[in-house]
């Protein structure tokens, strides 16, 4: 590496890297390349392996109207060739290292990754980097991996009737939305998928500075730079366009989506609304984690009343997904016991629900679950793909570092109103879609 | 001239690598005389505690099917003095992870704990091992839980596969049963059979235990007879036959408003203490196991486009081995698949494997051995593992030399040891074309007691 390069990559690392002292989730080293892809390393050095991941921010939720299911075939195009490489040749050399491939799509980011042992970074980086501008997919390749990717959502979901109804909630909760699109596509419009809609992705989204690395394992940010450099550094930087989204208009009431079939034999009841995410405000966020902590669980209140006490479910629980670029979700769900209605297991979930916003929670209950939360942090570190994982979804949907890091030091300040706040004006006071899975001709 | 100097460097490798251990397994045996092997890993203040009994549901009574996995469900719903909800909020609140699961030969069990929480965690599982409650209300709870689920399953068409199958090829086994239970025969359930269960399963003599994490072993030896060393030292063991695989008859077929067909497919397998056993890892991930590396995903998925995946693997028990494969395509796919997996098992018996395919065989699996080491849990369950399956503790250090040792024609043997019978094959969902089929329309073993 030329001496001038190697003082700009100290600089960098010296710059970026925090030097506070307050306890941190991953103490995750970072730096920027100079056609300015973003690099973040999580030290761990338990084997001497790592994880390596390539996070595109972009997703289903870039798609044009028409070809959905565009990103995630593009996902799997990645995989048939470039100029260096045989297409399939990329999972088999990296099986070679002893290692293990795989990619995923969302709506909000394509992410790529391998688990190595860690002398083989500089050469997993240089065949990732080689697939960022110059892939060459053949004819034949790409019409028989339009076949597999039909097959996927056929297996995934067009088998599965819970599978079938979530995509039907989502479909009315993000009217107008991407959010409101199946990753994998409609499959109508999957079976005509054209090569040139997922090069016009390709050429559009993925660039060194639309993408960030995130390396969890036995390594350092001082170790990386100068392969990062030598392999994704050498790619020119790209006009990207910023990510417009359409405006999904908030529902006017409550709405209820029920599917009924034949080969469901237990019926599920749950409830969705949108609620921030970490992106749009990071304070509702955490507030939003802790009320997920104090109502879940198996000494949780929706635990505790209805499947203890009541007895009326099998199942209940609640779930928030933070890592969104445009709307987070929360999701309350439950599994009705024999002979209980879903309209009654429903009734009797909001009305828990509705109890806690207007009693709250004691102290002592959120003391508890902040210190839950901060003890589970901990194990965050006790894998090796886990922290590369974590830190990329947030990233990738637009957190900052900063969030991530300060995270289990900004739950202490949190006060029981908090909680009881984010759950009346975020979950209560909304209007949300109520999903129920039932048998055909049942109850 | 090349080829020399690359097996000399090989050989190199080889070598400096042969010196450097896997992992640094202590082997111990507590005062009380059970068997423990433990990892110190400083990097965390984290503790990993595995165990596992070398008995669990291939002894549930086939009118009790599942009360080995009740138990484990039922383990942490309140021990001693302490109910449920006070038992699951001191596991909670300390951060603990505590599992119990029932496999057909293994009831075990996983902990978890931060340092600091230690203490109580060790107590909790202590507990939960030595007086349960088994509460009416909890026990109850958990049956109504697992009754849900085995609703939620029949919806599964993977699980409606695996019942068939286990029917037929464990046919008149215990091992044919249904770990989770049937409808009927959970519903019937209650304490006394939990009590019964545990009595079984429950003793030193059948425990093996594995710990990773921030601990020394004075400490390791300490907390293991802590934990485990009030229980019976032996308990009277049912025998359990061998199970034999019958033989194949036509396809069988049960129908689920689907668009796909769920493909399954079962030979004879080779046991882990057989000779061929590691040609038969080896011809594995040629075949199916290896991903895209394999011989199943790379004709049927990459070349053809007819599924999203298609896998072997080697299904081991104690007193059976089977080997599997399977996928899920359209009905109209199903006779090629099939066609394809009979072609690609026969020139696996009749021809030798390319050097290449046998090189990227060894290379991961000898490479990816260390990378599975990389949680205080992953460690502390391997070592539980390899204890169960008998391995010395030099195993891992062994691992790669008995790799690299198999050869072609040990491949070739393994393969028409598994290939030579026909398949056992389970169809489950669209009524697939052109093949003669034997139509289900109950399952076994799931309702009642068959």
């Amino acid at each position: 590496m030329p001496l001038r390069l190697a003082i700009l990559c100290a600089a960098l690392i010296l710059g970026v890297t925090p030097a506070d002292a307050a306890p941190r989730m991953y103490n995750a080293q970072s730096a920027r390349l100079a056609n300015g892809m973003m690099v973040v390393v999580i030290p761990v050095h338990r084997t001497p392996a790592l994880t390596h991941m390539v996070w595109y921010k972009a997703g289903a939720g870039e798609e044009p109207f028409g070809v959905s299911g565009t990103a995630h075939f593009m996902e799997h195009l990645m995989f048939k060739g470039t100029p260096d490489m045989a297409p399939g040749a990329f999972s088999t050399t990296i099986q070679r290292m002893g290692g293990n491939d795989n990619a995923f799509t969302s709506w909000d980011y394509t992410a790529y990754y391998q688990t190595v042992p860690k002398e083989r970074l500089g050469q997993v980086m240089k065949m990732e980097a080689g697939r960022m501008n110059d892939l060459t997919p053949k004819l034949n390749d790409i019409l028989s991996e339009r076949q597999v990717v039909i097959e996927e959502r056929r297996q995934t979901t067009d088998g599965d009737p819970g599978a079938m109804l979530r995509e039907r909630m989502n479909n009315v909760l993000f009217p107008n939305h991407p959010y409101g699109r199946p990753i994998l596509g409609w499959m109508s419009e999957m079976q005509t998928l054209k090569w040139v809609d997922a090069l016009a992705f390709y050429k559009k989204w993925y660039a060194p500075n639309n993408a960030i690395l995130v390396i969890s394992g036995d390594t350092t940010l001082e170790e990386v730079m100068p392969l990062a450099q030598a392999t994704y550094g050498a790619l020119p930087a790209e006009p990207v366009p910023s990510r417009v989204r359409l405006v999904s208009p908030k529902l006017e009431g409550e709405v209820s989506v029920t599917m009924a079939r034949e080969d469901v034999h237990q019926p599920q009841w749950l409830r969705e609304v949108r609620v921030p995410s970490t992106r749009q405000n990071r304070d509702v966020s955490i507030r939003l984690e802790l009320l997920e902590d104090l109502l879940g669980g198996a000494t949780g209140r929706l635990y505790q009343e209805l499947v203890v006490k009541a007895k009326i479910a099998t199942s209940v629980g609640v779930g928030y997904s933070p890592n969104a670029i445009d709307d987070g979700t929360w999701v309350a769900y439950g599994t009705p016991a024999p002979g209980v209605s879903t309209e009654k297991l429903g009734a009797a979930m909001n009305a828990q629900m509705a109890l806690a916003g207007k009693n709250g929670f004691t102290a002592t209950e959120v003391k508890a679950a902040i210190a839950r939360l901060q003890d589970a942090a901990v194990y965050a570190r006790d894998s090796l793909a886990g922290p590369a994982m974590s830190i990329g979804y947030m990233l990738a949907t637009g957190a900052t570092l900063d969030d991530i890091e300060t995270w289990p030091t900004r739950l202490e300040s949190l006060t029981a109103k908090d909680a009881q706040d984010v759950l009346n004006t975020y979950v209560l006071n909304q209007n949300g879609v109520t999903g129920t899975l039932l048998p055909k001709g049942g109850k | 001239m090349k080829r020399i100097i690359l097996i000399v460097l090989a050989l190199c490798a080889f070598t400096s690598a042969a010196y450097a251990k896997v992992l640094d397994i202590q082997a111990l045996t507590t005062p009380k005389g059970i068997r423990v092997w433990l990892v110190e890993d400083h990097t965390l203040p984290v503790l990993a505690l595995s165990f596992a009994f070398r008995s669990a549901a291939a002894t549930d009574p086939v009118n009790k099917q599942g009360v080995s996995q009740l138990l484990s469900n039922t383990l942490d719903e309140g021990a001693g003095d302490i109910k449920a909800r006070e038992y699951q909020g001191l596991l909670r609140d300390n951060a603990i992870d505590l599992g119990f699961d029932s496999s057909r030969d293994y009831f075990s069990g996983d902990v978890r704990t931060l340092l600091r929480h230690q203490d109580a965690a060790l107590k909790l599982l202590k507990l939960a091992l030595m007086s349960p409650r088994f509460d009416a209300e909890a026990v109850e709870r958990m049956k109504q839980a697992n009754l849900s689920r085995i609703r939620s399953s029949l919806d599964d068409p993977s699980w409606i596969g695996a019942r068939i199958m286990n029917d037929r090829i464990y046919e008149g086994h215990p091992y044919a049963l249904n770990v989770g239970g049937t409808l009927s025969g959970m519903a019937a359930l209650n304490a006394e059979d939990l009590r019964a269960a545990r009595a079984r399963h429950f003793a030193r003599g059948q425990l093996v235990v594995g710990i990773a994490g921030d601990i020394k072993k004075e400490d390791a030896l300490r907390i293991v007879d802590q934990v485990f060393g009030d229980l019976p030292a032996t308990v009277k063991k049912a025998a359990i036959s061998e199970s034999v695989m019958p033989a194949f008859g036509k396809p069988i077929f049960y129908y689920r408003n689907q668009p796909q067909t769920n493909l399954s497919m079962a030979w004879p397998g080779i046991d882990v203490h057989d000779p061929d056993y590691y040609a038969a890892v080896v011809m594995d991930y040629i075949f199916g196991g290896g991903g895209f590396s394999s011989r199943l995903m790379d004709e049927v998925r990459e070349k053809h486009g007819l599924t999203y995946g298609i896998y072997s693997s080697m299904a081991n028990l104690v007193h059976a081995s089977r080997y599997m494969a399977g996928g899920s395509m359209l009905p109209k796919n199903v006779a090629p698949t099939i066609a394809m997996v009979k072609k690609i098992a026969n020139d696996m018996l009749t021809t030798d494997v390319t050097d290449d395919e046998l090189q990227a065989a060894k290379d991961y699996l000898t490479g990816s051995m260390p990378l599975r080491f990389s949680s205080s849990t992953n460690i502390s369950g391997a070592l539980v593992s390899l204890q169960l399956n008998n391995r010395p503790v030099t195993a891992l250090d062994d691992f790669n030399g008995k790799i690299n040792a198999v050869t072609p024609a040990d491949i070739k043997r393994a393969a028409a040891r598994i290939f030579k019978t026909q398949p056992v094959i389970v169809l489950v969902g669209a009524k697939p074309d052109g093949l003669d089929v034997e139509t289900v329309t109950t399952l076994p073993n799931v309702t009642g007691g068959k």
